[in-house]
């Protein structure tokens, strides 16, 4: 096994979560070495490692993606260990073989684990003869059969995608139609007329369990995170525990989760996904192999730091056995994303003129900009995530609204405003959330400016040409207040 | 002084020749945008210069809203369109937007093709 202790990590990625886990790497007493595209060269978490080595050009694919260009960092810093963070190369198998190969720790799961969960058909194989549930379906579509998978059911084209030759049957009078027009649109359309039945799961919720294995074959569960709220797959609100989530169902999906994690020897940090149908039973839907972007919620509501977790089974240690059961608060996170939700959340660029984070006890922020930041074309437009717990869900979901409504960023357009409004609706209120609320719910949206904002552009541009910047604070002097305006450039 | 809601395209009238910053409040100018937080939340507005005779360059073309890359073409030159007919597809940050017209007319020219780089506020088409 490679498990082993190590002293000088390679963070290999950029943003909130290279901050977050070179953060965590120093407060565990380890050397720390960052790496950059020539774009991030001044970056946050640039400045944060004690090392910092620049891969290449700003585009990912000639910088945090090349996988030679890591290993040479490693190699030409003393790196003895590598994180990959999430997204770029975390769930790349070959990746993880080659920082083995080096002779190095890979923080995270072993490769054939990756690979096993990397593909969708052959890993739900794979769980339904591990026993964990996956959505009922079948090749024979006569009534009787149908009638074990249960309606409502989508008839699709096996060969198909994209939504092409699908029906929804909600009563058997509306089979044989379904089936007829549907084989017609999948040869049409693919050229093939095999047809695949499956439950339709009318409107579910995304619930996924934190699993955790150790080099010592031990795995557990760690709670579930509700992810229901998503943009077109895009998660944007995730929560701990589940406002549906029954101490019955979390030891249910839990065991089903540790069943997955454990069919294909499991170590280190990840995530099972599922489907919960409104009736209580759930599906399994994929494995992240990795650390969540949404992590954060589950540390906040079980008092864990998963990442030292992960560092300490990288080394070979065993998970600890006083590891909590059950949640001991609730944790909610908003994505803060560059976008326009006034224009079709449109991803924006440009540069970070101010920020300000939220503080106040039970807040708690992961970021990667500040002021001055440049907002590119060539990474993921996540900037930063904002966290609140309580003792209760609606403590934590008024603490968020507040530490929402206290997050300033200016120079580049954010969903944080719209964020503020979508944790204030109805809806959001109650926990009444499925994966499609999203596509449904009326946000409020964002008012015209009162006159004092206007009053506040003429004041700007009174004050001279060029960039400028002014605040106006209520109780702590800054050195743009005091009525002065401190012209940039 | 006419500003610009970037948001919505509202145009608001500013009269106040010397204004202040309210209490509490934080903005920020670059160029003839100003940025302003206020209680929460947050105001993108262009001052509109005027100039005699200029012609609204948004009523004759579409430009791109963001910088990346023609992922698609739906529409083709000569085509006539409804307000909302897809045009294009642009790929930028691992997503995909389609841009739509913003009004009926006809698709004079679609100034890019499949695989060719955009920066926020290149011309992509003409509609007549």
């Amino acid at each position: 096994m490679s498990a082993r202790p190590f002293r000088k990590v390679l963070v290999a990625n950029r943003g909130e979560i290279a901050v977050r886990l070179l953060t965590a790497c120093r407060s565990q007493g380890l050397a720390t070495v960052a790496v950059a595209s020539e774009a991030d060269v001044g970056a946050r978490h640039a400045r944060l490692a004690d090392e910092l080595v620049v891969l290449g050009p700003a585009p990912a694919r000639e910088s945090y993606l090349v996988a030679g260009k890591i290993l040479d960092a490693a190699r030409a810093t003393g790196a003895d260990a590598v994180h990959p963070g999430f997204g770029f190369l975390s769930e790349n198998g070959a990746f993880a073989r080659a920082v083995l190969d080096a002779g190095l720790v890979w923080i995270g799961p072993p490769p054939a684990a990756m690979e096993a969960m990397g593909l969708k058909v052959p890993s739900r194989e794979r769980m339904k003869a591990a026993g964990v549930p996956v959505v009922p379906g079948s090749h024979d579509l006569s009534p009787e059969h149908l009638a074990t998978i249960g309606l409502p059911v989508v008839i699709k084209a096996s060969a198909g995608g994209g939504g092409k030759g699908m029906r929804i049957v909600r009563s058997e009078s509306e089979l044989a139609a379904a089936i007829e027009s549907c084989r017609r649109e999948a040869e049409a359309a693919f050229g093939d007329p095999t047809l695949y039945a499956e439950r339709y799961l009318e409107h579910p919720r995304h619930i996924e369990i934190q699993v955790f294995g150790d080099v010592h074959g031990r795995v557990v569960a760690l709670g579930e995170r509700e992810c229901s709220l998503q943009r077109r797959h895009q998660k944007v609100v995730e929560e701990s525990p589940s406002p549906v989530v029954t101490p019955d169902l979390r030891a249910r999906m839990s065991e089903a989760a540790v069943a997955a994690a454990k069919a294909v020897g499991y170590v280190n940090a990840g995530t099972v996904e599922f489907l919960l149908d409104a009736d209580g039973s759930f599906f399994f839907l994929e494995m992240n192999t990795r650390l969540q972007v949404e992590h954060p919620v589950t540390e906040e509501a079980w008092g864990l730091d998963l990442v030292t977790l992960q560092l300490a089974v990288a080394a070979g240690q065993p998970l600890p056995d006083d590891l909590p059961s059950a949640p001991v608060a609730h944790a909610i996170e908003a994505r803060l994303y560059a976008e326009d939700p006034e224009n079709g959340f449109l991803p924006q660029i440009g540069t970070v003129l101010a920020y300000e984070e939220p503080g106040g006890p039970g807040v708690r922020v992961d970021s990667g900009i500040e002021a001055g930041s440049e907002i590119s074309v060539h990474y993921d437009p996540m900037l930063a995530k904002i966290v609140a717990r309580g003792r209760t869900r609606e403590e934590a979901r008024r603490r968020l609204v507040d530490a929402l409504g206290r997050t300033v960023v200016l120079g580049v357009a954010t969903n944080v405003s719209w964020l503020r409004r979508l944790l204030e609706t109805p809806e959001f209120v109650r926990g009444d959330l499925d994966t499609s609320l999203l596509s449904r719910l009326e946000v409020p949206a964002s008012p015209e400016p009162p006159p004092e904002v206007l009053a506040a552009v003429a004041g700007v541009h009174s004050a001279g040409d060029g960039r400028v910047v002014a605040a106006a604070h209520a109780a702590f002097p800054d050195p743009f207040s005091g009525g002065a305006f401190r012209v940039l450039a | 002084m006419r500003v610009k809601n970037l948001a919505t395209g509202t145009v608001h009238e500013i009269t106040a020749e010397r204004g202040e910053i309210p209490r509490g409040a934080r903005a920020v100018r670059d160029g003839l945008t100003t940025w302003v937080w206020f209680r929460g939340e947050t105001w993108r507005l262009a001052r509109l210069v005027e100039r005699p005779g200029a012609r609204e360059e948004e009523e004759h073309d579409l430009r791109a809203p963001m910088p990346g890359v023609v992922a698609r073409v739906l529409a083709e030159e000569g085509q006539a369109v409804e307000k909302g007919t897809p045009l294009l597809v642009l790929s930028a940050m691992k997503m995909e937007h389609e841009i739509r017209s913003p009004r009926p007319g006809r698709l004079v020219k679609l100034f890019r093709a499949v695989g060719e780089r955009v920066d926020m506020g290149d011309p992509l088409a003409e509609i007549e």
